[in-house]
């Protein structure tokens, strides 16, 4: 859901960068918030918007790559990097670990707004993507326990005879189950299930020899 | 009755009846001739003292109650007394015998048993002589015991020989045995030192060698005299060795060095050589003592741990130049960042359309400010570099320098590197700064040492002179015959190199230190090898 403008957070811990910062992102027509350490921006309420991270690299709290780390595992916006060190392993690292853009004090307006441009356009595929598997996590929620054990092997490919002997019920029984989680998950088709399945990340019970 | 027969009748004392041709003594106990004497004996008789006065031997004769009654006159001649004094013989007896023979004697008497015994006597002249006494009974044809004949040799002269020759080989033999038992001692300990031990000759030669060092080179002690030290001795450290060794030999003080020595595998291993000189009570030199220690382990780890240190220290450098350029970017980068980002914000306010003037104003503002800020950071950083102010006090130079001399000590390149001081002590204080003179001592030197590292073939050697060079200044001479410099000028430049690992910042430094002191520095090549740096320094 993106709801309103997108918002670039400026993490720096020099007031003058900072403020220079934030006139050019207005100048530029985009909501900038600022933050003078890592902690700040870590407990700093965002809204929920396509968003990105403008990091300085050398913060007084924590080492931007240290940040980077910390986010990853967390649903955060692309980063891009700001340096006046600009040393290449560092560099090296931040673009590994997934950094959209590295840019070394001082640099000039098209190439931060260019990769701030990069980064949203990341963040709202991301966003897109991050809602999509949560409404079909919200389908299979609906699923019965015995739905979910019936569906492992209806994606495996077992016939609904085969399920029903493996389970110890009619085959009747099964092709009622496969309806209703056809229907709750919103397949159309089995192809449709079987990859539904694997964005959740379920496993199809293996076929016996 | 035959001579020989009479006498061998008086000497064995088988005579029926000594009274029968015996004549009686007189009063000074001599027998005058043919006194009282039948016609027919005085032959016989006569024969018989002249034979008995005349044997050499001494001869006397005592009856069966004690009483001396007949002494012949080498006898006589012999105590220098007459018979009458012979009674008393006991008084011609040493002290420490007269107990003994006076046993000896009254057993006999008793038993009537012949006897033998060694005493000393007092001759004539005072002196005590060994005798040996023979006595033998005389017995009448019914048994009964009718005189004592005595026969006295004088065995001095045997038996002082003979004592002396025991006396000799006794103590021969003491001493011979002490001395192997002294040797197998001193061999013993010898090959059980926990080290590499062989003297020398005065002049340097080999001369014995311990179970160690035989074991140790797998060689015998003829191999290692023919060998000498070709192959023992590693060839780098030969020239070090013969010089030190040369030098110790001739001036007979002990040396002390490190050298590589062969191992029967051909390994060449590290050891501790100690050689101090043996002298004889007159203090000549005898030999020299060798004592090698097998220290390659400790060695090496030392080496390792001054190639760490080395590398540490050149790292620690390096990081910390990397790291003062990485800070001073930053504070640069910093404002210049702000500065570029507001003016492209301000250009972007004044072109938006309607211009934002306002906010144009603000972001040139900033600009202004952050550019002061930038210039800020330029001043502190060149602040940092100017030359801090030169804290001078009065100096001795000559001590500066063996304090530096001092740190040199554990550099691992001052090793096999023989220096030469030469320091006057009357020279005036120099107004410097202690800390920059030292840092000043120490780039020569170090950059001495380093150009010696290279060197083999001929002894390193790195001389050190501190001299008046005027009335008013100093002069600090430091020469290598090392590796030498290829442009003695050129060194000067900062980044100008010949090592590896060098920054070529040493010698830069060296020449702004010695220009704040208003002196002066520069180099020139040796006429042999190295190079020679010359300071010149005011007293002020």
């Amino acid at each position: 859901m993106t709801t309103g403008r997108p918002v670039v957070f400026v993490v720096d811990d020099d007031a003058r960068v900072r403020d220079a910062l934030s006139s050019l992102l207005a100048s530029a027509g985009l909501d900038a918030m600022v933050f003078a350490s890592a902690t700040e921006f870590l407990e700093a309420e965002k809204p929920d918007t396509a968003a990105c991270l403008v990091l300085d690299l050398e913060l007084p709290d924590i080492h931007g790559l240290e940040l980077q780390k910390e986010l990853a595992e967390r649903e955060a916006p692309p980063i891009v990097f700001i340096t006046g060190h600009g040393d290449i392993p560092s560099s090296v690292k931040a673009m590994r670990a997934g950094a959209v853009e590295f840019l070394s004090k001082p640099f000039g307006d098209e190439e931060l707004l260019r990769a701030i441009d990069a980064a949203l356009a990341l963040d709202r595929v991301e966003r897109v993507k991050r809602s999509e598997r949560q409404a079909l996590r919200d389908r299979y929620e609906r699923l019965t326990p015995r739905e979910r054990e019936v569906l492992t092997f209806v994606v495996a490919g077992f016939a609904n005879k085969q399920t029903a002997g493996e389970l110890g019920t009619s085959e009747i029984t099964i092709g009622v189950h496969r309806g209703q989680i056809m229907r709750k998950m919103g397949a159309r088709s089995l192809a449709e299930l079987v990859r539904l399945a694997d964005k959740l990340g379920i496993p199809p019970t293996p076929r016996l020899p | 009755m035959p001579e020989g027969g009479m006498i061998a009748q008086v000497l064995s004392g088988n005579w029926n009846d000594m009274s029968t041709i015996w004549p009686s003594a007189s009063a000074d106990g001599r027998h005058p001739v043919g006194a009282h004497l039948p016609e027919e004996a005085v032959p016989a008789e006569q024969h018989l003292r002249i034979v008995l006065d005349n044997i050499p031997a001494l001869v006397t004769t005592m009856t069966p109650s004690g009483a001396i009654d007949f002494a012949n006159h080498r006898l006589l001649d012999y105590l220098g007394i007459g018979l009458d004094e012979l009674q008393d013989w006991l008084q011609f007896i040493h002290d420490d015998d007269r107990s003994m023979m006076l046993e000896r004697v009254k057993h006999s008497l008793e038993s009537g048993q012949s006897y033998e015994a060694q005493c000393r006597i007092r001759r004539a002249d005072g002196l005590y002589r060994w005798v040996e006494y023979s006595a033998v009974p005389v017995r009448a044809q019914d048994g009964a015991l009718v005189r004592w004949h005595y026969l006295i040799t004088d065995i001095h002269d045997r038996k002082t020989a003979e004592e002396a020759l025991r006396r000799a080989a006794t103590e021969r033999s003491l001493a011979e045995e002490a001395l192997h038992e002294s040797e197998r001692h001193s061999r013993l300990i010898v090959d059980s030192i926990p080290g590499l031990f062989g003297p020398l000759t005065a002049d340097g030669h080999l001369e014995f060698l311990n179970r160690q060092i035989l074991d140790y080179t797998g060689m015998t002690l003829e191999e290692l005299q023919r060998r000498g030290t070709r192959d023992t001795i590693h060839p780098d450290d030969l020239p070090h060795v013969i010089q030190v060794f040369a030098q110790s030999i001739a001036a007979g003080t002990p040396y002390e060095m490190v050298w590589r020595f062969r191992r029967a595998d051909g390994v060449y291993r590290w050891f501790q050589n100690d050689g101090f000189p043996v002298r004889d009570p007159s203090g000549r030199i005898v030999g020299w003592c060798v004592l090698m220690t097998d220290i390659d382990e400790r060695k090496r780890a030392e080496e390792a741990l001054h190639r760490m240190q080395a590398r540490l220290s050149r790292a620690t450098q390096i990081a910390a130049v990397g790291e003062m350029t990485g800070s001073i970017a930053h504070e640069v980068n910093q404002p210049l960042a702000a500065v570029v980002a507001n003016g492209h914000a301000c250009l972007r306010w004044l072109s938006a359309s309607p211009p934002n003037v306002a906010r144009a104003i603000e972001a040139a503002e900033r600009i202004v400010k952050d550019g002061k800020d930038a210039g800020e950071v330029v001043r502190r950083v060149r602040g940092l570099f100017k030359r801090t102010a030169v804290d001078r006090v009065p100096l001795d130079l000559g001590e500066v320098i063996r304090e530096v001399l001092r740190l040199l000590d554990s550099y691992p390149a001052r090793k096999y590197v023989s220096l030469d001081v030469v320091l006057d002590p009357d020279l005036p204080p120099a107004f410097a700064d202690r800390v920059q003179l030292q840092q000043l001592a120490l780039n020569l030197m170090v950059n001495a040492l380093e150009a010696l590292e290279p060197v083999s073939g001929r002894a390193k050697q790195l001389s050190v002179r501190l001299t008046r060079g005027g009335p008013s200044h100093a002069v600090i001479e430091i020469s290598d015959n090392g590796i030498g410099l290829d442009d003695p000028v050129a060194a000067f430049e900062p980044f100008v190199t010949t090592k590896p690992e060098g920054m070529g910042l040493g010698l830069a430094i060296c020449r702004s230190i010695v220009a704040a002191h208003d002196g002066t520095l520069s180099a020139e090549r040796n006429a042999g090898f190295g190079t020679t740096f010359t300071v010149t320094l005011p007293f002020k």
